[in-house]
């Protein structure tokens, strides 16, 4: 079963709107959302989980459909925002007091593990916590109701490498399990490459590309030639370019390189910033 | 709902905000024994001053409703398994409990004012707690369904929208029936009705705005989108 599936999904704001949005998060898979900032990564999960209410279009979530059921699922899915959702006067120790009575599935004993595990203080107010603490807290709590379902949206913005590190860590640890999805939004597209199956780009609300990581890595290669070398590849083929005074550089599928071009091996941040530009 | 209870009971054992309430309750005591005059003060005075500081009880009520916000715990509530039911039940609850509570601290002066004068009169004092429990009630039941609905800066807008239009209309009828008929009825309702039939009435209106405002929220707080 797909973890989620959205099919034609739109909605309207005054100066922005998402423009059917097609996308699938197989079970036990991990899809990195990917855009620049405002690209429409957060509202498509808010309106995964009804926090905003779709135009049109379906959105399904662990087979329930998000308008009508999405309360019977909520057990099951774990949600990390960009900052930290709790109240600053709580200490994790009550917060988890708290959160034991908002889910049936609550293992207040790994919940403590974790908090102990990477040194979170029980007794320290969440407002005195640093970003980091507050984004490991919200990992912590998310993971600690034994999801199925993790949606992450921009929760390694603005954290150090060290941070990042050890939070991909944990994802890393709960994607372990086959029946655990995750879906993670990120314009820090390092980070997205080190866990996920899948990547989707999102470009002013509209998905431009859904593949599968490691075949944009064997699809594509990056080319460093002339404008007229450039002109003589099929313009299909080209997904990206970046003409400069002294040449051009551009994306490619590997199977349009002609012969005698070398094309080197790409990373998905590259990948990215040549189609935004293309589309700009 | 339990869980909710639990959080609103941690903020409210914040040290801030126990220096706030106790501050609150010192000026109540302070006001019921040297702010009355067994010679000079009235009933009537005590009744007003209870009209007017139990919408202090509203301040905190609508504190832990903006506090949800701007840490967007309510944001996060709204997406775990319980319901959105269970946040507007429990908001009401605590409403009427801090009601409740407000409304024992608020009759203070008119309980001390009656034994000063030595003419203590259980209905008079009913009707202070009455009014004091009530009107926090009447006005929590206006601004909460548009607080739920769109947020508690808008919400209190909307209020005081509706707060003037209901003072002006009062007002108005006062005015227009004193000079039509040479006296004020609302005035004499507030001032020289029978308590018991006067804390019936009040306490009737709180139930019925109480009540229904309630389910209004319910519905409010499903369409509220974030």
């Amino acid at each position: 079963m797909n973890a989620i599936e959205i099919k034609g999904l739109c909605k309207s704001f005054k100066d922005f709107q998402i423009d059917h949005v097609d996308l699938t998060l197989p079970g036990g898979c991990v899809v990195g959302l990917v855009g620049e900032n405002g690209a429409g990564k957060s509202t498509t999960i808010k309106l995964i989980l009804n926090m905003l209410f779709k135009d049109s279009g379906s959105i399904t979530v662990l087979g329930k459909d998000n308008a009508k059921e999405l309360d019977s699922v909520k057990e099951e899915i774990g949600v990390v925002f960009d900052e930290s959702y709790f109240p600053p006067s709580l200490n994790p120790g009550q917060l988890g007091n708290v959160l034991k009575h908002l889910y049936k599935t609550w293992d207040d004993k790994q919940y403590r593990d974790y908090l102990a595990k990477f040194g979170l203080p029980l007794k320290k107010t969440i407002g005195k916590l640093s970003r980091g603490m507050k984004m490991k807290l919200s990992i912590i709590a998310a993971m600690s109701h034994h999801p199925k379902l993790l949606l992450l949206d921009e929760a390694t913005s603005g954290l150090d490498p060290v941070v990042r590190d050890d939070i991909l860590d944990m994802l890393n640890d709960f994607t372990r399990d086959e029946e655990h999805s995750v879906l993670i939004s990120s314009h820090i597209v390092s980070d997205l490459e080190k866990i996920c199956d899948y990547i989707a780009f999102m470009h002013k609300g509209k998905l431009v590309l859904f593949e599968e990581k490691d075949r944009l890595i064997e699809q594509y290669g990056v080319v460093h030639c002339t404008k007229e070398e450039l002109d003589q590849i099929d313009a299909q083929a080209v997904i990206g370019r970046k003409i400069g005074s002294y040449g051009a550089e551009a994306i490619v599928l590997k199977t349009a390189v002609p012969k005698g071009m070398l094309s080197y091996p790409i990373d998905i941040e590259k990948l990215f910033i040549f189609m935004i530009k293309e589309r700009e | 709902m339990k869980g909710l209870l639990l959080n609103d009971w941690y903020a409210l054992k914040r040290p801030a905000t126990l220096l706030k309430m106790a501050a609150f309750i010192i000026m109540i005591v302070v006001i019921a024994f040297f702010g009355t005059s067994p010679d000079d003060s009235t009933l009537e005075e005590c009744r007003t001053f209870v009209a007017c500081f139990s919408l202090m009880s509203v301040v905190v009520m609508m504190s832990f409703l903006s506090a949800d916000e701007v840490s967007k715990w309510q944001q996060y509530y709204v997406n775990t398994p319980a319901s959105r039911h269970a946040y507007v039940s429990e908001k009401y609850l605590l409403g009427l409990v801090m009601s409740a509570l407000f409304s024992l601290f608020l009759s203070l002066p008119s309980l001390v004012l009656m034994l000063r004068q030595g003419s203590f009169e259980m209905k008079e004092y009913l009707l202070s707690l009455v009014l004091a429990f009530a009107v926090p009630l009447i006005t929590v039941s206006l601004v909460f369904p548009f607080s739920l609905r769109f947020g508690t800066s808008k919400g209190a807008a909307c209020f005081l929208i509706i707060f003037m239009v209901i003072m002006g209309a009062l007002a108005a009828l006062t005015v227009l029936s004193a000079l039509f008929t040479g006296e004020s009825k609302l005035v004499d309702f507030f001032f020289k009705t029978d308590s018991s039939v006067m804390a019936l009435c009040v306490l009737a209106a709180a139930a019925v705005c109480f009540g229904l405002s309630w389910p209004i929220s319910f519905a409010a707080f499903r369409h509220r989108q974030y």
